[in-house]
């Protein structure tokens, strides 16, 4: 059937299974340390505000005016720019492992901030009962905060880690390889449609099982 | 009144807010002593400084000037731990509860313990204890959405004595409150005041709720105390045309 419906995916078998690998590869490593990166931004956001637990005006205004910088800069330009960093951290600009350097400067600001807002859906007079009981500010992050946006915190990941497959097709336009690469670089290049629409296939599958994972880690943790 | 007897000591207390380059002068000068045991209100309308001065007690609002000792301890020259654990000692409910909505009602009534001494199992017999004391056990296993509202203010009251404290803040607690189960909510702060000696300070714009439970007596209006003094010298012989107008309104 594969070789009828997509003769030329046939062919490169092995480079089309490497590369959903790769797209895999990407996704969760830079998912991984984005994630613990945007959390960790997030966090600070809220707590250092004006007016939060742990309030530091002139350090939120800072980090707020970082996030919304690496925010308005489209991917595409972050992938050029961002090269010069990844040749000092990673040794080589492109292959798999260097994607990892613009993908999660792409995605952490966008999940800092989903986490931010889905931690200021607290009501404030929560945090303050939480201080009039005598939890300091690590308790109140960890036991308030967390626990009780964590529903919340599970849907934006799944946003998050969605937009971060779209992201690592376009690390493709620096040689990352992966599903994107080889829809360009074969599919679109080649004029081998098969392989693109095996490619995009390949793409909603993942975004589709992402969804449902989510969605049942969601419920699971929401009582109701 | 020897000092040992005081659970609460304000002194010329001031607190000013900047707002768009202007002050605004919260609480004005105020002082007052509750003693121990005694169960203490604050009435005035809106906006009057009553949240702002009661949230000066356990210093979630920092004073801009004046004194505040709590059991005899000064706060202000406490460091932040030391303040935590004097927080401890100073349970607060509110007009909305601010209960936690991911935990069950035992595990919100057990959250001032989480991090104590104490083992799992004691922990969640004391919380067991403190809901059949204002008598909800059966409700235990249930989460705070699916508790009436004089229900959830049970819950809150039940978590702010967890840490065994010496004095309870009541913010408001009974406002969003029917009268049948505001009255229900006030006989079980007068039993606390009752069997466990609770110091308590509560705040309210509704005399009734003071006549019923309160001794003494202080009424606010635009951040100053203006009367205060024992509740049946108010109620008969009111001072001041606010405090007047706040007792005609129970009338009506
Ligand atoms: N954080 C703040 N920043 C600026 N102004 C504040 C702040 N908190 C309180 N105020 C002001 O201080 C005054 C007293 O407020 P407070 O909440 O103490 O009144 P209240 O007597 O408790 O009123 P209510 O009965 O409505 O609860 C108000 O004018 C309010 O706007
Ligand atoms: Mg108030």
């Amino acid at each position: 059937m594969l070789a009828n419906w997509f003769p030329n995916v046939a062919s490169i078998w092995p480079q089309f299974v490497q590369s959903t690998w790769e797209t895999l590869y990407m996704t969760f490593w830079s998912a991984l340390i984005a994630g613990v990166l945007g959390l960790g931004t997030g966090i600070f956001l809220v707590v250092t505000q004006p007016g939060g637990i742990n309030a530091d005006p002139s350090f939120y205004s800072f980090l707020d005016k970082v996030v919304n910088l690496l925010r308005s800069v489209p991917f595409i330009i972050l992938l050029a720019v961002m090269a010069p960093v990844t040749k000092y951290i990673v040794g080589t600009t492109v292959g798999t492992p260097a994607a990892l350097v613009p993908l999660i400067v792409g995605i952490f600001p966008f999940y800092a901030r989903q986490v931010q807002n889905a931690l200021l859906s607290i009501e404030p007079s929560v945090i303050e009962a939480a201080q009039a009981m005598g939890s300091s500010a690590t308790e109140i992050i960890f036991r308030i905060y967390l626990r009780e946006c964590l529903p919340d915190i599970i849907r934006v990941s799944v946003v998050t880690i969605i937009s971060l497959i779209g992201l690592t097709t376009m690390a493709g336009a620096i040689g990352s390889g992966g599903l994107g690469d080889i829809a360009i670089s074969v599919g679109y290049a080649r004029f081998e449609n098969d392989v693109t629409i095996a490619a995009l296939l390949v793409i909603l599958v993942l975004v589709f099982i992402t969804q449902i994972i989510g969605d049942w880690i969601a419920r699971k943790v929401e009582h109701l | 009144m020897g000092v040992a007897d005081v659970a609460i000591d304000l002194q010329d207390i001031n607190v000013t807010f900047e707002r768009k380059g202007e002050t605004v002068t919260a609480v004005n000068d105020v002082s007052l002593q509750v003693k121990k045991g005694s169960i203490y209100g604050i009435i005035g309308y809106s906006g009057a400084g009553k949240s702002t001065l009661v949230r000066v007690i356990n210093l979630l609002q920092r004073p801009s000037s004046g004194k505040v000792s709590v059991s005899g301890q000064d706060l202000q020259q406490l460091t932040d731990k030391k303040l935590r654990g004097v927080r401890q000692k100073v349970g607060m409910i509110f007009q909305h509860f601010n209960l936690l909505r991911s935990r069950t009602v035992l595990n919100n009534v057990e959250y001032p313990l989480l991090g104590k001494k104490i083992s799992r199992k004691d922990r969640e017999a004391k919380a067991f204890e403190l809901l059949k004391l204002v008598g909800l056990a059966e409700y235990a296993q249930s989460y705070p959405e699916e508790l009436s509202g004089g229900q959830k203010q049970r819950v809150a009251i039940a978590r702010a004595l967890a840490s065994d404290p010496d004095i309870l803040i009541s913010d408001e607690a009974t406002s969003a409150l029917d009268p049948q189960t505001t009255a229900s909510i006030l006989e079980l702060l007068k039993k606390l005041n009752d069997e466990l000696g609770l110091t308590i300070v509560l705040i309210t714009h509704e005399m009734q709720v003071i006549k019923s439970i309160c001794q003494e007596v202080a009424v606010m209006a635009d951040g100053s105390v203006i009367e205060q003094g024992l509740v049946g010298d108010l109620f008969t012989a009111p001072q001041q045309p606010l405090t007047k107008s706040l007792l005609s309104l129970r009338l009506m």
